[in-house]
């Protein structure tokens, strides 16, 4: 009895020792064994169009691990059993791999014979497996037995990494020994080149690095948690104790791309860029009613599905939001809308470009030949910089520069797009005459096709400047009048001109629609001092539809074309196919069919208000 | 007083332990609840996975390039030419 309390009172002694004395320090170990941190990683949300269509989504993938040492044990002592069983001599004492033997029969041959058949399967089927192995993960054929071989000292390696789960569980189902996997996820981008600048990609830490990607990588990423769990003996989370950061996951973002006129756009360039054997090109579809950027592509593209196949880093560049240039002849219409804006000419004047030659100087203005005095819409048909230099230099400087600002010349436009330049727009006041000139026919100031792109919109708008985004516009957002709604409906009946039969741009004419647009030529300036290239030029063409109630914008321009020769030819047809699908496309109704005039007839052609919109 | 006092000192002893056990008890059911949470949201991720694998699956099919070219080569459609459209006006 005595004894019995004696114990007892040793072992209290020993719990009041442990639990007072000792108790921090082996909670500390305790919690070294059991308590782990472990992160929730958060899904990175979808990039998605317009439509609701995914441009970049996160599935999940295997990686395939293996631990060398365990497979190839396991190898060759099928191997071994094999050949063990097929010399006959030690049949006894090897047991095969999967051999079911009934116990009470003795050694008899057929039993042998038996057991050498079940060793054999094993070891075949076990080749079997090697080589679907080899054939779901990519490797070649019989290169598995030597990598394990080479890795051997390792604990672990990755047989294959971010497989289909298809193909990881066809490779898990073998239950090799030593085989396992691990749960990852990958970016897909379905559109691949068509909208790689645009969507951009992620590194491979799943972080954005180009183009939406990187510009609401915050926002896509969400934020990972992180919770403070007690872990069996199996690693298995049993209890959480702490939840130390709270998962966010991360958000889709909507973009304002319709993918479908997105990847017409890429395709109908790239052909166009491939025919001419041109540097570049790039486009962008606006909906001149909202901002919205319909579709911005850019050859040379990349697929943003395969990082390593990205070669050369011009290929990531954005062109159509990253790169300036002079724009040529597509500014002349913004002159004359400038012009008639601060009332120094009505729409109906006509302009004397005679002799086709202006000099200042050394430096001078000329057309291709003598057009005499001709009206506004002549003077953009034929594209004459003696007629859009004269409209510029009607102008005060400042009104010019103003309305130029208006229009986001000179300032960055915002959209959402990474990289985005502002173009180059010098102050009115260090204006000389010949810069005034200049810039009436597009020369001596900078601007991204976005931009150009964007300063037509309110032809197309009714005078009114939407701010352009690459993300949906889901409320009406409010434009800035920057011309009348007159001198906007003006101008796009001027631009009409240049695409009919006979204008610059009787290459852009879309059956069914009405179209008003711009050719444009700009030949590229050497550098300082050294004038411009008689052989390298940047070709455009831009322009709205449908012409009668205009509401899309495309803009569309090609560098360094080898081939054909103005803006008419090379950039006009790319323009009249992408344009014509985006209309149909969009249900956007026709307004020059061959049986549609008597059907309009009870409205008289010159409606005085159309609905602004 | 003496009496009483040890009652209550037995009443209390019983109270501890039985305090003790319901801990236990708790924190197992705790667990069973916390492996069902984590469970559930397994189930969640692996829903939410299937339906990203399924949209890119819808997206591939419904690509444009394949009806465009399904619609012309299988059920040979075409697009209107021009004089062939009517525009019904409301």
């Amino acid at each position: 009895m005595l004894g019995l309390l004696l114990v007892i009172g040793v072992l209290l002694l020993r719990a009041v020792y442990l639990e007072v004395f000792q108790q921090e320090d082996l909670q500390k170990k305790a919690d070294i064994r059991q308590l782990r941190d472990v992160v929730v990683p958060a899904y990175r949300g979808m990039i998605l169009d317009r439509n609701g269509e995914p441009m970049a989504i996160s599935t999940p993938v295997e990686s395939i691990k293996c631990e060398p040492k365990k497979l190839l044990a396991a190898y060759e002592k099928l191997r071994h059993d094999n050949e063990v069983a097929r010399q006959g001599t030690g049949a006894a004492v090897t047991k095969p791999a999967e051999g079911q033997q009934d116990a009470a029969a003795g050694k008899s041959a057929a039993e042998q014979q038996q057991a050498r058949d079940t060793a054999a399967g094993a070891f075949t089927r076990m080749e079997g497996a090697l080589h679907t192995v080899e054939q779901q993960t990519g490797l070649a054929e019989g290169e598995l037995l030597p990598r394990l071989e080479k890795d051997k000292d390792k604990s672990s390696v990755y047989l294959a990494r971010y497989l289909p789960l298809e193909n990881a569980s066809a490779v898990l189902d073998l239950e090799l020994p030593g085989v396992s996997s691990e749960r990852d996820y990958r970016r897909y981008y379905p559109q691949v080149d068509a909208a790689g600048h645009v969507v951009g990609m992620t590194d491979s830490d799943g972080k954005g690095i180009e183009g939406v990607e990187k510009v609401r990588n915050d926002m896509l990423a969400g934020k990972p948690g992180k919770i403070r769990g007690i872990i069996d003996g199996q690693k298995r989370l049993v209890e959480q104790v702490d939840q130390l950061s709270e998962m966010q996951p991360g958000q889709d973002v909507q973009l304002s791309i319709d993918q479908r006129i997105q990847y017409l756009a890429y395709k109908e360039l790239l052909t166009r860029v491939y025919e001419l054997n041109a540097k570049a090109g790039s486009l962008v579809v606006l909906d001149a009613h909202t901002g919205e950027i319909l579709a911005m592509v850019n050859v040379p593209s990349f697929n943003p599905n395969n990082r390593k196949g990205v070669v050369d880093w011009h290929q990531l560049r954005n062109r159509a939001a990253t790169d300036k240039a002079e724009p040529g002849s597509t500014l002349k219409p913004l002159t004359i809308a400038a012009a008639l804006e601060s009332r120094v000419i009505g729409p109906d004047v006509e302009i004397n470009t005679s002799p086709g030659r202006i000099n200042f100087g050394k430096y001078v203005v000329k057309d291709h030949r003598d057009y005499g005095s001709i009206s506004l819409p002549t003077l953009l048909a034929k594209s004459s910089n003696v007629g859009a230099s004269r409209v510029a230099l009607l102008m005060n400087p400042r009104d010019h520069w103003m309305f130029l600002k208006r229009l986001g010349f000179g300032r960055v436009p915002d959209a959402g797009v990474s990289g985005e330049t502002a173009g180059e727009l010098r102050d009115y006041a260090s204006w000389g005459q010949v810069d005034r000139a200049a810039h009436g026919y597009g020369y001596g100031l900078s601007v991204s096709l976005l931009q150009m792109a964007h300063a037509y919109a309110p032809f197309a708008a009714g005078g009114l400047l939407m701010p352009v985004s690459i993300y949906k516009v889901d409320q009406p957002v409010t434009g800035q009048r920057v011309m009348s709604e007159k001198t906007a409906r003006d101008v796009v009946r001027m631009m009409e001109a240049v695409v009919h039969k006979g204008g610059t741009g009787e290459a852009a004419m879309v059956e069914g629609y009405r179209v008003a647009g711009k050719t444009g030529t700009a030949y590229k300036h050497l550098g300082k001092g050294k004038g411009y290239s008689t052989d390298r030029y940047m070709t455009s063409f831009i322009g709205v539809a449908p012409a009668s109630r205009p509401r899309l914008v495309v803009a569309v321009q090609i560098d360094e074309p080898k081939v054909d020769d103005s803006g008419g030819k090379a950039a006009a047809p790319v323009f009249s196919k992408v344009m014509g699908e985006a209309l149909r496309l969009l249900d956007i109704p026709p307004d020059n069919l061959p049986g549609l005039k008597q059907a309009t007839q009870p409205q008289p052609p010159a409606t005085p208000v159309q609905g602004a919109t | 007083m003496k009496f009483t006092s040890a009652i209550g000192l037995m009443v209390l002893y019983f109270l501890v332990i039985g305090l003790a056990l319901l801990v236990i008890v708790n924190r197992q059911h705790s667990r069973t609840l916390f492996t069902d949470v984590r469970n559930l949201e397994q189930k969640r991720d692996d829903g939410s996975d299937k339906w990203a694998r399924l949209r890119l699956e819808q997206s591939t099919r419904l690509n444009q390039v394949r009806v465009d070219t399904r619609a012309k080569q299988e059920l040979g459609m075409q697009k209107p030419s021009a004089d062939e459209i009517r525009v019904i006006h409301e």
